[in-house]
């Protein structure tokens, strides 16, 4: 049993959405929850498995490796796998509620949501080059129709973009895989990794080709010209998975590449320098856009292009201190991240327009939706006691040991700009309006409990992940490889 | 000498091909060209000793997406020549991306060189290997045996770009209005009733070639789209606003019988999509004929436009 | 055997090179249509001959025949269907 796990934990899911496409999301959505628990089953027993006995490994078709294809579960894969699950089984929850008045569209979402999970799975238990790519690309191409459930001309427009730019983005990375299965004749990547030493220019030229390819799939700056209209165009829980796993999956493989086969070319001073160049460029830049925005879900989506700009600030640091902030740093965006693309979507559905300026003194009429959005904003700050302080706290450590001070610099620059843009927004919502001009308080629509208990749990959530560092920083254990 | 004349020719008319394909202002040339382009291309696998990958581009890279690019240009409203926007790219910014593409054509075509190439790596240890009890093929071996988990995986895609393409269509359709193909010439659906026939049955022996010599499932399913296409162009197949059980059955039919072959023998093979030796066979034969008709089936679903189909006559 | 198939694919070649000629410096659709289907046809004819020839195996000739037969058959159709697609629009296409 223990070793069928992680083939489950991919097929499980994906065999749901196939049930809900031949024969919909059931009477009371009866197949759609039979989906979720058919997701969540396998990923939690898998992460329990790997939390008591440490790597659980499965070899496909009985061929091991060169031959055949590994999957791989470790601590690093099990705690992204669980950061799926809760998020992924939050927002399911979610969905149920959003997309009750919407019969053909919450089918669509039921059958490419657990594609999805099933995809984003197989991508955390990859641990071959070849089979990685296949898994981003399904998780790419799972996650693009998502955006299409808005179903607006600009949804197709954003799609559009993501699609071609994401499809760049994995031509680079696989004309890197070949040109790496052509130096050691193997695509398995711990093999890759005892083979790979010395190669020269050729496997510079296949890590910088396989890490753009990441980069854009990522959304790094200057990489990020789809996220935004994506993100914040696509209905409140297909943003809420882009955001927090999505995007995510493609910073994994950056990291587990790192930890591997990749540790090499990516750990010469000039390259790690200039990838930690992209995260600061990103923090800032991303920050100062979400200041910018008019509308929430373009705060929250900026936002987005911001934080994962903090996960690049490894590579210089390259300490276990560092290692471990940036895959919580990680963890504690996805959950923040995805409360607050709730929230901004509650507000949004019960307001019926999310331009910050009209949101004047609707605070207190929407006091649970805007709580939930300064709970998740205390994490995206990264103030104590949230998970988003926990991993900068690591980080800052890290960046102190490796005696690169600036990086802490542009971390707490980072956290100051995100406090500007949380702000700004609870600023706009929570100011008392003008009692002389007696302005009505806005008309609002009522959420049931489906759209509001999901918000509030993420939230929690990623409040509680400032107490959880200490579990789920054993089950991340050591860095995989090189540095351990 | 002859040969590597003509090498070097085919080479000198791909990039030239794909050069034309890029620059000409209609669209509709510039189909065409890419169409050519594919022909041309699959010769080259053919002279490169990859019959498999020359079948699979002549059938997907040159018919079915050229048959799908035209479909989508009908839809533009057949813009005439010279109608056709040019690129909203600044000339300085296409000069730019052409010479970046050239200076990395050439550096990986460069490192391509020094590589010592896959000796000695999986690729061999795979041919060592054959024949398997289910296939002595190395193409299809490696599809359906060492690596069938990428190939399971890769069948998934299908699935999400033909919900994609409905998406997208109701997004910017009122409804999800099929365009039939309209046809007043006799001689049309004449040669449909000769083709169609002659293709299903190529198709389906592709599919049942592809277990010992080049083939398999996503050639025949290639091959057996184009009879759907040809019969849909010759209204024989229309179009319909809803999906049947049946169709959305046969559309996941790969995906079904693939994943359901290798988790139910898990438990007594001890890993996923480990057959054993005397049923490896009937299974694989089983999966590539499920798995082409799912294929054939996407690929009309998209060239159609609307979720259903319906018999015209 | 094998000169005359070979001397028969040269003819054929022959034609290929007279219908791609035509297509290229005729006026008009019509005689373009016609250049490329009337040579092609007989050059696919007369390559597929030349092959079976070559071959020398009676298995191998009877799928050149069906090949030849299916060109043409092919041909014929989208021959019509251009020729009709232009008399319906008109010249003023052009």
């Amino acid at each position: 049993m223990t070793e069928m796990l992680p083939v489950l934990a991919v097929f499980l899911p994906m065999l749901g959405g196939v049930l809900v496409f031949l024969l919909g999301c059931g009477p009371r959505n009866a197949w759609s929850v039979l989906t979720v628990m058919l997701s969540l089953t396998p990923s939690l027993l898998l992460v329990q498995q790997v939390a008591a006995v440490g790597t659980v490994e499965h070899h496909l078709g009985g061929w091991a490796p060169p031959l055949g294809i590994r999957l791989m579960a470790d601590g690093l894969s099990a705690l992204m796998i669980l950061l799926t699950a809760v998020v992924g089984g939050l927002v399911s929850m979610h969905a149920l509620g959003h997309f009750a008045e919407r019969a053909n569209a919450a089918r669509n979402f039921w059958v490419l949501w657990p594609l999805l999970w099933g995809s984003l799975n197989a991508l955390f238990l990859s641990a071959d080059l070849f089979n990685a790519y296949v898994t981003l690309e399904l998780v790419t191409l799972a996650a693009i129709p998502l955006v299409l459930l808005a179903g607006s001309a600009q949804a197709v427009n954003a799609a559009l973009r993501y699609l071609i730019l994401a499809l760049f983005g994995s031509m680079l990375y696989l004309a890197g895989v070949a040109l790496v299965y052509g130096l050691i004749g193997t695509l398995d990547m711990q093999l890759a990794a005892e083979r790979l030493s010395g190669a020269g220019w050729v496997l510079d030229l296949a890590a910088a080709l396989m890490v753009t390819g990441l980069l854009v799939k990522a959304a790094i700056v200057p990489f990020h010209l789809w996220l935004p209209d994506a993100h914040g165009g696509a209905p409140a829980p297909v943003s809420a998975l882009l955001s927090a796993l999505v995007v995510k999956a493609a910073v994994y493989l950056l990291l587990r590449l790192w930890s591997g086969p990749l540790f090499e070319p990516l750990s010469q001073p000039a390259a790690a320098w200039l990838l930690a160049g992209l995260g600061v460029a990103a923090i800032l830049y991303g920050s100062v856009q979400a200041l910018r925005q008019r509308r929430l879900k373009l705060v929250v989506a900026y936002s987005t292009v911001a934080q994962l700009g903090y996960m690049l600030l490894l590579f210089p640091m390259a300490g276990l201190l560092a290692w471990q902030g940036v895959i919580y740093h990680g963890v504690a965006h996805g959950v923040a991240k995805a409360a607050l693309f709730l929230a901004a979507g509650n507000i949004l559905y019960q307001l019926g327009h999310d331009r910050i300026v009209d949101m004047r003194g609707s605070g207190s009429v929407l006091a649970i939706s805007f709580g939930c959005f300064a709970l998740a904003g205390v994490s995206i700050m990264g103030l104590p006691p949230s998970g988003g302080f926990l991993a900068k706290w690591l980080l800052l450590q890290g960046s102190l040991q490796a005696g690169a001070w600036w990086l802490a610099l542009v971390i707490l620059a980072g956290g100051l700009l995100a406090a500007g843009y949380v702000f700004r927004v609870l600023r706009a919502a929570f100011q008392v309006p003008d009692p002389d001009a007696e302005e009505k308080l806005p008309e609002v629509r009522h959420i049931g409990a489906m759209m509001r208990w999901p918000m509030l749990l993420l939230a929690l959530t990623a409040i509680g992940l400032g107490f959880a560092g200490e579990p789920l920083l054993t089950l991340l254990g050591d860095v995989p490889g090189r540095l351990g | 000498m002859t040969l590597s004349l003509f090498d070097g020719l085919t080479a000198l008319l791909l990039v030239i091909l794909a050069w034309r394909c890029l620059v000409v202002p209609d669209l509709f040339r510039g189909i065409v060209l890419f169409v050519v382009f594919g022909l041309l291309l699959a010769l080259t696998w053919a002279r490169l000793d990859a019959p498999d990958l020359a079948l699979a581009e002549a059938a997907i890279g040159a018919g079915i997406l050229g048959v799908l690019l035209l479909g989508t240009w009908r839809a533009l409203g057949s813009p005439r020549s010279g109608e056709t926007p040019a690129s909203s790219l600044s000339r300085w910014l296409q000069i730019a991306s052409g010479l970046g593409s050239a200076l990395l054509a050439g550096l990986v075509a460069w490192a391509l060189h020094l590589v010592p190439g896959s000796e000695g790596g999986a690729g061999t240890l795979a041919v060592e290997e054959l024949p398997l009890p289910a296939t002595g093929q190395p193409v299809t071996a490696v599809l359906l045996d060492f690596r069938s988990y990428d190939t399971l995986l890769e069948t998934a895609v299908l699935l999400m770009a033909v919900v994609g393409s409905w998406l997208a269509r109701s997004s910017l359709l009122d409804a999800i209005a099929g365009n039939d193909a309209t046809t007043d010439t006799p001689v049309v659906p004449a040669l449909v009733r000769l083709f169609a026939p002659v293709l299903l049955v190529v198709g389906a022996y592709l599919v049942w070639a592809g277990a010992h010599s080049p083939g398999g499932a996503f050639q025949g399913g290639a091959v057996l789209a184009a009879a759907g296409v040809l019969m849909a162009l010759g209204r024989v197949l229309g179009t319909a606003p809803n999906v049947g059980w049946l169709l959305r059955l046969l559309m996941v039919l790969g995906l079904l019988v693939f994943i359901s072959a290798g988790l139910l023998l898990m438990p007594t093979e001890g890993s996923f999509m480990a057959y054993p030796e005397r049923w490896a066979g009937l299974i694989m034969h089983l999966v590539e004929y499920a798995l082409a008709l799912s294929i054939a089936l996407s690929l009309l679903l998209l060239f159609t436009g609307a979720p259903g189909l319906r018999r015209l006559g | 055997m094998s000169l005359l198939g070979a001397l028969i694919i040269v003819c054929g070649l022959f034609f290929y090179l007279a219908g791609t000629v035509g297509m290229l410096r005729f006026p008009d659709v019509y005689s373009r249509l016609h250049a490329v289907t009337k040579a092609d046809n007989v050059g696919l004819g007369l390559l597929c001959l030349g092959c079976g020839l070559l071959f020398q195996s009676w298995s191998k000739a009877a799928l050149l025949l069906v090949i030849w037969l299916l060109a043409v058959t092919a041909a014929t159709v989208g021959c019509h269907l251009i020729a009709r697609n232009r008399l319906q629009q008109g010249d003023d296409a052009e």
